[in-house]
């Protein structure tokens, strides 16, 4: 049987892990832990955290408008690695509008820099046609900050790292911030492994 | 020929009660209660539902707080997801649902929390997952 070491090796090198590239549910346990970077289920988890706190504070549904009327502030990444703070963000403005219990302004932005520049410029030719253009800009309820930090340490052969996502909700009636919440994720280990 | 019967049988329900790494899933009744629908005994072991609170915020959103227990004598990891159902029994999703990875010591209870995504969800689903189970082919 010549052909039968053949299918042997195959056979070896099927089990042996020639893992071909294929989808993950990305609610998933099956991704990969990093121990170098903020994984999407890191992300997923802090902002998880964050808009079950701030729903049950209650601060939101106390707004004269409702949904309550929200703009985006300043949220900074203050870890060693690159990424862009909307994947944070974007989750927590989702679960919020979708929840009805915000929407985002566009009126007022840092920087004045407009997420939807087309939509502004329609609004303010809007604005202009009915006659409106005049009229006081509508100021969000609440504005929404936050830092995400990160703290690196090993014992040995063993890497850790804590990234801290911390987030505020200032009432701009008031100037004060009206709610406040943090989430540590710590991840430790040799390297970074699939699953979790 | 007969023990070799019995040992294919053996391994079978071994491999039926240890190997099998499935989801346990705890869904409320609607009533504060709930049904458990318990496949993966070994996970039961380290994690296992002991008390269900469920409550409303001033909004009428509906909050729940699921006491687990756990029965090992080492320290254990185990995942959970919260879904939400809203009164006609359909999913409602949300933009921050991801499987989440716990710690719990030996004998410990801990309290999982979720708020409902919508005002308009009536019905909780927990499912807990353990990914790093003994003896199975993701290992």
């Amino acid at each position: 049987m010549p052909r039968t070491p053949t299918i042997v090796t195959v056979a070896l090198a099927l089990l042996a892990g020639c893992q071909n590239a294929q989808y993950q549910d990305p609610q998933g346990t099956t991704l990969i832990v990093s121990l170098n970077k903020v994984d999407i289920q890191d992300f997923a988890s802090a902002a998880d955290t964050m808009v079950n706190s701030m729903v049950e504070a209650g601060v939101l549904a106390k707004a004269a408008h409702q949904p309550a009327l929200l703009g985006i502030s300043k949220v900074e990444n203050r870890t060693d690695s690159q990424f862009d703070t909307d994947e944070l963000v974007k989750k927590i403005r989702i679960a919020l509008l979708k929840g009805g219990r915000a929407q985002v302004t566009q009126q007022l932005t840092l920087g004045n820099a407009k997420e939807d520049p087309l939509g502004d410029q329609a609004n303010q030719m809007k604005k202009f046609q009915d006659g409106t253009d005049r009229q006081p800009i509508e100021l969000p309820d609440f504005t929404l900050s936050g830092k995400i930090l990160f703290d690196r340490t090993k014992a040995g052969s063993t890497r850790q790292v804590a990234y801290i996502f911390q987030m505020s909700l200032v009432d701009t009636a008031t100037n004060r911030v009206v709610w406040e919440d943090e989430k540590t994720i710590v991840k430790q280990g040799n390297q970074n492994q699939v699953g979790f | 020929m007969t023990s070799r019967v019995l040992a294919s049988h053996a391994l079978v329900a071994l491999v039926l009660t240890t190997g099998c790494n499935t989801t346990n899933t705890y869904t409320s009744n609607g009533n504060g209660g709930y049904t458990s629908v318990v496949t993966n005994g070994w996970l039961a072991y380290k994690a296992t539902v002991d008390n269900v609170r469920e409550g409303k915020l001033d909004d009428g959103t509906m909050k729940v707080q699921i006491d687990v227990r756990s029965d090992q004598l080492n320290p254990q990891r185990f995942n959970y997801l919260f879904e939400w159902y809203d009164a006609q029994g359909m999913k409602i999703d949300s933009a921050t649902a991801t499987w989440q990875n716990r710690f719990i010591k030996p004998q410990e209870t801990i309290t999982l929390s979720a708020v409902a995504p919508t005002r308009t969800c009536s019905r909780w689903v927990l499912k807990l997952s353990d990914e790093k189970q003994p003896f199975t082919p993701n290992n």
